[in-house]
């Protein structure tokens, strides 16, 4: 028999290893934040209506779509510092839109969404790569991203002086590269959440199909009930909490059981949860899981290029944000979709997912 | 009035033909990126393929090697 202190101890060097095993994830988990407060403060800082919907689709355009091929490019040219160039764009679009004259503002975006995606690519990699197998570090750093969202929409509308983001430029440096070595290691460990029968192609449409439509729902969830600013935090931290657990379902009970049951449970709360923060709170919090599932799918297929997997499931993500800039459904038809879609995605990731 | 309304209408061709230049500039640099995307893909899943049949050979070449190793015992 242990003793007390004994016990402690061993308790808390498990706790160490747990955080020193993480420790990629965690660091990318803030590098995500800073990131996401630098972009969603200049996303809000300028033309909070007029051309708000214009910004956020060239922004978007180029955060999201380029991703794969920016990955494909740092795996296969180890020795740039893509890290420092990722945040020095950054950098840059910070005082391209913060400046005074307005032909540069647009520019600004074009470059803050280039820089991001370098950002997120490094990420990507960087926790796929001292994954051990496991999806949770990259859900983790995936999270990170709605910590940012709110802490960058919050300064941006409350027009905080734009000086201040600085401070999350330089953190996310610094984290950045205490996790450089990572992103250039070069061997990756293998996942395999896919049935086999299938083509890798279909594996990858699938990933494609229901990441595009999580990202379509996303908008089209019926959320009155949010008005108040720490109605919005919670919303954020509710999504990046779901997103974090995910990833940590998919590794404890595995991604067939995490995907059916998330997907599933989601939609009644969803749908009734428009008036009701709590339910609705729950809803996300299911739909939130199914985020590094189709990650870890992507990954199962292109084993050797986690940058180009996840471009799959970021460019995913733009294609299906594209209808949401052109069409607003009413709230029965958000909910019908809510319903027809999410049934459509639990088949095909049945299907797909390994039991 | 009329000058306005010339100034409106102007204005408004503008902005269409601004924006659809714009959009067609979208379009053609999303179907790069895609190309791309789905060319890098491609050359992957090659690549995958062949470094599995490789696997595949050498097992098969090992199971000759152990029956050739029986036979001779």
């Amino acid at each position: 028999m242990l003793s007390r202190p004994k016990k402690r101890i061993l308790r808390q060097n498990r706790r160490m290893k747990k955080f020193k095993d993480n420790i990629t994830g965690i660091e990318y988990f803030i590098v995500h934040a800073c990131v996401e407060t630098i972009c969603f403060y200049l996303l809000r800082l300028h033309y909070p209506l007029l051309l708000a919907g214009t910004i956020a689709f060239v922004y978007d355009f180029f955060a999201f779509l380029p991703q794969g091929i920016i990955g494909k490019f740092i795996e296969s040219h180890k020795k740039l510092p893509y890290e420092t160039i990722g945040n020095l764009l950054m950098l840059g679009a910070i005082f391209l839109v913060a400046s005074p004259v307005h032909a540069l503002h647009i520019s600004g975006y074009v470059v803050l969404g280039i820089g991001n995606a370098i950002m997120h690519e490094c990420g990507a990699i960087a926790t796929v790569t001292e994954s051990r197998g496991k999806i949770f570090q990259s859900a983790l750093f995936v999270s990170g991203g709605g910590v940012g969202i709110v802490i960058g929409q919050t300064m941006g509308i409350n027009q905080v002086p734009w000086q201040w983001l600085i401070i999350p430029a330089v953190l996310s440096e610094a984290c950045a590269l205490a996790a450089r070595k990572s992103v250039r290691k070069g061997t990756y460990p293998t996942f395999n959440v896919v049935e086999k029968k299938f083509s890798p192609w279909t594996i990858l449409l699938v990933a494609f199909l229901v990441t595009a439509v999580r990202s379509y729902l996303g908008y089209a969830i019926p959320i009155s009930w949010n008005k108040e600013l720490w109605q919005t935090i919670l919303l954020f931290g509710i999504m990046g909490l779901g997103k974090a657990l995910g990833g940590y379902f998919v590794d404890r009970i595995g991604a067939w059981k995490t995907a059916v049951f998330s997907t599933l449970a989601a939609i009644p709360f969803l749908i009734f949860g428009d008036k009701i923060m709590v339910v609705s709170v729950i809803g996300v919090f299911f739909f939130s899981m199914t985020m590094s599932i189709t990650f870890a799918m992507c990954l199962s297929i292109l084993k050797s290029s986690p940058g180009l997997a996840f471009g799959v499931t970021t460019a995913a993500l733009f294609i299906g944000l594209v209808p949401a800039f052109f069409v607003r459904f009413g709230l029965l038809t958000n909910a019908i979709l809510i319903v027809i879609l999410s049934i459509a995605c639990c088949v095909l990731l049945s299907k797909t997912l390994k039991k | 009035m009329v000058e306005y309304a010339v100034l409106d209408a102007g204005m408004g061709g503008l902005v269409i033909i601004l924006g659809g230049v714009a959009a067609v500039v979208f379009v053609v640099m999303a179907v790069i990126i895609l190309r791309f995307s789905i060319r890098a893909i491609k050359s992957e899943l090659k690549k995958e393929a062949e470094a599995e049949q490789l696997d595949a050979q050498q097992a098969k070449e090992e199971d000759i090697k152990a029956e050739q190793k029986d036979e001779e015992v």
